[in-house]
């Protein structure tokens, strides 16, 4: 769905409960006066008219009602991604939960998480950009751990790493938008956002290739109808010409994904985990050993730090059918058993690199990150490691640390 | 002698909160007017497109801001040629200009013809483009080169103690100024070029000294001497000149010294007394040392 159409159901909560509450009541009183006619009119007769008229009401009542409580329920988990409030400046964090086996959190209802009520009316170009749900970061629910890290000078609104969860679905991924493109960060934030609310596996390339247009499409909407008139808004208050992005546009963004599907317990006792992955982010499982430290089980797509290149494959804006065949036999694939108080760890590269690094020479550094309980832990044990050489090169940086 | 200052890291990256500068020294005396060995260009005409050229890359590798649609200020640049006289080729005043103002506000265009990969069929075609362009070719005059360092010392110095711009942090914690000088020749004007460059060099930033890289360029190919270690290296020159670049131009520092490598000398390893200094540099790395002293430093 396109983000502007999307944007439609998020606003006017209140006017959802009055539409359909006001529904309810037509239909209500047209089917008293139907049955008062009734009850009251001998042998002649019902007047036709009237017998109609109210009929119509009545049918009009119940249509409208069904109509508006089924916009107030869409207009919640839509608004769960539009009005997601931006984060602090330079960080994200979330606070850790205690850990929710798999069993009790897949036994709950599903359910939504919460955000904050955003007064802004999406597609105006005159409210800032920064604003936009696409430059948000959503709350985890059930003990998942999100950091994001801008790359020293970068304000949080220009980073490119983006994250995505559904905890009803089980469905994460994080992107990592590729900085030689354009506006990338935006075209990671959807390309993780659809992930987690895809229907359809990706077993099929018709699948993948339909859910990937669609991607493209609301990249192209938003950036015409959103991101466009906004910047356009700016230039004019400050005296400017409007701008011409169009080649820009056209070159468009990339992205690489790694996304993961966690299934409830089974029978056996194990967690069924699917993944997904285009480029360098990574999946990584990892299970806590008897002397507290955490072993790598499963580290996916890459398994070396050699193995991390200047080029990934990634995602691209652009609908081409030789850049689609491209990402489709560049897609890999990974079905994996996890254990009940396993951690699942999405990470972009940076971090996935140093992670690999980490199983060879062992270090107490990487079960710090993995317990890392604020933002600031995860930012000074990174930093140190940046300063001490074995992080090479400053860069956004995310992970997402899902307890099973 | 080492004029950098020791123990400094030469690591911050360039970016908005923490952009750097770039000043040019170009020569543009007579002796620019001679003519590339093979071609019909000028080394004036060659150095010209190829600051014309670089400065579009550096445009180009200013991404846009998603949050104002802007290209991002990472740096700002400042162009001086120099002949019988200092003057500027970019600002009237000789004050650095960002990237992104650099970008809407070109001199003009020139059409350029240039190679397309068409991935359909795997074949080249060409296309025509408008380029943009900042400075023009001139080539007449004396090479007063003393002259053209001591402006850029006061450039430097203005820059680093000019007041920022709102989401920029104190130009003291920034990646300090790197002076691009680009010579054919000689000095033959006034002042004691020595003495200017060591004391630009005491100047700097917490990351380091200003640094200092000289192109001597020639319009011969093939012999080239990249990134000498010692002075020894050049004695084959047997040029007095050569000398004394070498005596200004940095200490390569460490964080620089692999893409020095990768960009101008296929890989191969260079010592930790390495200057950031090419004498003989034909058109081939008089671009690449352009680069590597730039977008290489600033960006990649």
């Amino acid at each position: 769905m396109p983000a502007l159409l999307r944007a439609k159901h998020t606003t006017g909560k209140g006017w959802a409960i009055v539409g359909v509450l006001f529904s309810i009541a037509s239909a209500l009183l047209a089917g008293a006066d139907l049955l008062t006619q009734a009850m009251q009119v001998p042998a002649t007769g019902l007047a036709p008219g009237r017998l109609l008229f109210a009929l119509a009401v009545c049918l009009l009542g119940i249509a409208l009602s069904c109509v508006w409580s089924g916009r107030l329920l869409a207009g919640s988990h839509a608004r769960v991604r539009d009005a997601a409030p931006l984060l602090n400046e330079h960080t994200s964090f979330a606070a850790a939960a205690d850990r929710v086996s798999a069993h009790d959190r897949y036994g709950q209802p599903a359910t939504l998480y919460s955000t904050e009520e955003v007064s802004i009316q999406h597609g105006s170009p005159g409210v800032p950009i920064a604003s936009d749900p696409l430059f948000g970061f959503a709350q985890p629910t059930v003990g998942e751990r999100c950091f994001v890290l801008p790359r020293e000078g970068e304000p949080l609104v220009e980073c490119q790493d983006r994250y995505a969860l559904n905890a009803a679905r089980g469905c994460y991924a994080v992107a990592d938008g590729v900085s030689g493109s354009f506006l990338p960060g935006p075209w990671a934030s959807i390309t993780a956002q659809r992930f987690v609310e895809r229907v359809e596996a990706f077993s099929e390339k018709e699948a993948f290739q339909h859910w990937l247009h669609e991607c493209c499409a609301e990249w192209q909407a938003w950036m015409q109808q959103r991101w466009v008139p906004a910047m356009n808004s700016l230039r004019q208050l400050q005296g400017e010409q409007p701008g011409d992005w169009n080649e820009e546009i056209v070159k468009g963004a990339q992205t690489t994904l790694a996304g993961c599907v966690i299934a409830p317990l089974n029978a056996a006792g194990l967690i069924d985990i699917q993944v997904w992955a285009i480029g360098d982010t990574q999946f990584f499982l990892f299970h806590r050993g008897i002397d507290g430290l955490w072993m790598m089980q499963t580290a996916f797509p890459l398994t070396h730090p050699a193995q991390f290149g200047y080029k990934p494959d990634t995602l691209f804006t652009i609908v081409h059918p030789n850049l689609f065949e491209q990402t489709w036999m560049a897609r890999k694939t990974l079905r994996c058993s996890a254990l009940p108080g396993d951690y699942v760890v999405l990470a972009t590269d940076t971090v996935g690199k140093w992670m690999l690094s980490q199983t060879r020479y062992p270090s107490d550094k990487l079960t710090a990150l993995l317990h890392s309980a604020s933002v600031e832990e995860f930012s000074t044990i990174l930093h140190e490691e940046l300063r001490a050489k074995h992080i090479e090169e400053d860069d956004d940086m995310t992970m997402l640390v899902i307890p099973l | 002698m080492t004029l950098n200052m020791v123990g400094q890291y030469y690591t911050r990256r360039f970016s908005r909160r923490y952009p750097g500068l770039f000043i040019i020294l170009l020569d543009q005396s007579g002796s620019m007017r001679e003519k590339v060995d093979g071609q019909k260009y000028s080394k004036a005409d060659f150095a010209t497109t190829a600051l014309n050229n670089l400065i579009h890359k550096m445009v180009q590798s200013a991404k846009f801001e998603a949050s104002t649609g802007e290209r991002r200020k990472y740096a700002y640049l400042s162009i001086l040629g120099y002949s019988d006289s200092v003057y500027p080729l970019l600002s009237p005043s000789g004050e650095p200009v960002d990237i992104p103002f650099l970008g809407k506000n070109p001199r003009g265009t020139v059409q350029v013809m240039r190679d397309v990969l068409d991935t359909h069929n795997n074949t080249y075609h060409k296309v025509t483009e408008n380029r943009p362009f900042w400075i023009e070719p001139r080539s007449i005059g004396r090479t007063q080169m003393a002259e053209a360092f001591k402006r850029a010392r006061d450039i430097a110095g203005q820059w680093l103690h000019s007041p920022t711009e709102f989401g920029q942090a104190q130009r003291q914690e920034c990646f300090p100024p790197i002076i691009i000088n680009i010579t054919d020749g000689e000095d033959n004007g006034g002042g004691n070029l020595l003495a200017v460059a060591q004391e630009i060099m005491s100047k700097g930033t917490q990351q380091g000294g200003i640094l200092i890289f000289n192109c001597h360029f020639t319009k011969a190919i093939g012999q080239s001497c990249v990134f000498p270690a010692s002075v020894s290296e050049l004695a084959y020159l047997n040029s007095p000149f050569a000398q004394q670049l070498f005596e200004i131009s940095s200490v390569i520092p460490e964080p620089l010294r692999r893409r020095a490598a990768s960009e101008l000398l296929n890989g191969q390893q260079l010592t930790s007394t390495a200057r950031s200094f090419v004498y003989n540099a034909d058109t081939d790395i008089l671009i690449k040392f352009l680069h590597w002293g730039t977008v290489g430093t600033a960006i990649e």
